[in-house]
């Protein structure tokens, strides 16, 4: 614990840089540059709103929103996962060339997709505001259940990071671990259509309990109960102790497949 | 003197799989069937020496017997199997020419980049800029991506930035091999005063002339074992003779 404060000290110009870097290689040549940040969940949630929304209209009040709220959260878990596949492997010439703690390039990645998320925000409230949607004060505690989803995000993907070094069918394999996750994760339909026996595989699923959090402080403007925030808590927390340690024990092979 | 590198009876395991099992579904049947094997191959054997502030010790050997293992293991990159390495203060580990350079970013970039992989502050790195920016020659070219350097100019960046941020430790693998013989000099130059101003310098080279004439100690590999360690002109003159023997 005390060395990851130490790492964090002396290396915490590094980890601006890197992300820093990052972001200028993703948007490199790209015309629009950062504006995609914005567009991209904007064109999304028209997609979707004009796939499902009249299939949903009587379980759903504002498509859009309802979307893009789960959207948001989802996205910033499986694509900071998805990114940080790519974080170690993707750097092995500097991590076999100097000594870092590497597992900053799998949070850095993380850190990336949250700045990412900070921008789609401004396109929530935009939508919000076209379509007239009642902004409660609830909205102001919105850092909070990202943070949570964050916690969560950074330990898979130091998990993950770790094991592409080994298994680099994980690549091809994940991409489809995330499409199965979308569907069990009611982005864009309502839970009231899960049948009631099946609602426990829902439960399982992690990201439906940050999707529900930030749903109730956004969308429906209530205050979540005690007990969603002391579940996503625990899930956070053990998520993100469990990620650090799986990427700790399998650091220190990682020139032999590096 | 202040201790500033110990090398404790280093060994070091490779596993060389015949196979490369990073697939998922090789990997399990493999070891369903038992069949996990590994040729197991020692880098290094048993090697361990001290180094003091301002020595510089040169290693030398064939292609193969550990040096660059040995590299590693002191800067940091890997751990030893068995044994202990103890260092102490700032490492500039140099170990290829130009590695650590992203090719989409530009030279100024990257020098903060690297700089910072090295736990400099932006402050420090600034000003120390002009600095790497002069000994590098590379003035005009700072705003151009690194991937269209010629290898020439990259390791004079790298050598440049790696000299430039008063390392306590400078460890150097085959970097001047690169370069041209006035750039050359002037390395040498800059590295005789990194020496005088107090800090270690671990030097590998296949230039028996340079480790003579920049090293005080010698450290001479082979195939994993400590052949011979010296000081760099008795180990210098062994070693050539062994070389011309072999030829």
């Amino acid at each position: 614990m005390r060395s990851i404060l130490e790492d964090f000290k002396k290396y915490g110009y590094f980890f601006a840089e890197l992300v820093s870097r990052d972001f200028k290689s993703k948007y490199y040549k790209s015309f629009l540059g950062i504006l995609w940040t914005i567009l991209h969940p904007l064109l999304r949630m028209c997609i979707m709103t004009i796939v499902f929304s009249t299939l949903f209209r009587r379980n759903i009040r504002n498509f859009p929103i309802y979307y893009l709220t789960g959207f948001l959260v989802f996205h910033l878990c499986t694509d900071a996962s998805t990114q940080s596949l790519h974080a170690v492997t993707g750097n092995s010439g500097l991590i076999l060339k100097i000594h870092i703690p590497s597992y900053f390039f799998a949070l850095s990645k993380v850190a990336l997709v949250l700045i990412n998320t900070l921008f789609s925000m401004i396109s929530l409230v935009l939508i919000m505001l076209i379509t007239r949607a009642p902004i409660h004060w609830t909205f102001l505690l919105f850092p909070l259940p990202l943070f949570l989803t964050l916690l969560f995000a950074a330990g898979l993907s130091m998990a993950l990071s770790a094991m592409a070094v080994y298994f680099r069918d994980l690549f091809h394999l994940y991409s489809l671990v995330t499409l199965v996750w979308t569907y069990l994760t009611p982005l864009f339909y309502p839970i009231s259509i899960i049948p009631e026996q099946w609602l426990f595989l829902i439960k399982l699923n992690p990201m439906y309990h940050y999707v529900s959090l930030f749903r109730a402080l956004v969308y429906e403007g209530v205050l979540p109960s005690g007990e969603m925030w002391l579940i996503t808590s625990l899930i956070s927390v053990a998520v993100l102790v469990g990620g650090g340690y799986i990427f700790h024990r399998l650091k220190s092979n990682f020139f032999l497949h590096l | 003197m202040e201790e500033v590198i110990r090398v404790e009876d280093v060994w070091m395991l490779f596993n060389l799989s015949r196979k490369r099992e990073e697939r998922v579904k090789e990997y399990v049947i493999d070891m369903l069937k038992g069949q996990l094997f590994f040729d197991k191959f020692w880098a290094l054997k048993g090697v361990g020496f001290r180094l003091e502030q301002g020595d510089s010790m040169g290693i030398v050997g064939l292609n193969g017997s550990g040096k660059s293992t040995l590299l590693k293991l002191i800067a940091g990159i890997m751990e030893p199997t068995v044994g202990r390495v103890y260092t102490k203060g700032l490492i500039a580990p140099l170990l290829e020419l130009g590695g650590g350079f992203s090719g989409n970013m530009t030279a100024r970039e990257n020098v903060f980049l690297s700089g910072s992989m090295h736990g400099l502050s932006r402050r420090h790195l600034l000003d120390k800029y002009e600095e790497i920016v002069e000994f590098s020659e590379l003035g005009p070219f700072m705003d151009v991506p690194v991937r269209n350097f010629s290898s020439g100019m990259r390791s004079r960046l790298g050598f440049a930035l790696a000299t430039t941020i008063h390392p306590n430790i400078l460890i150097l693998d085959e970097v001047l091999a690169v370069g041209d013989a006035k750039f050359r000099s002037k390395a040498m130059a800059r590295m005789q005063g990194i020496i005088n101003s107090g800090a270690t310098l671990l030097f590998v080279s296949h230039s028996i002339d340079q480790v003579a004439k920049l090293c005080n100690k010698a450290l001479w590999l082979d195939h994993g074992h400590v052949r011979m360690l010296g000081s760099a002109k008795d180990v210098c003159a062994k070693y050539k003779a062994f070389c011309a023997q072999k030829t």
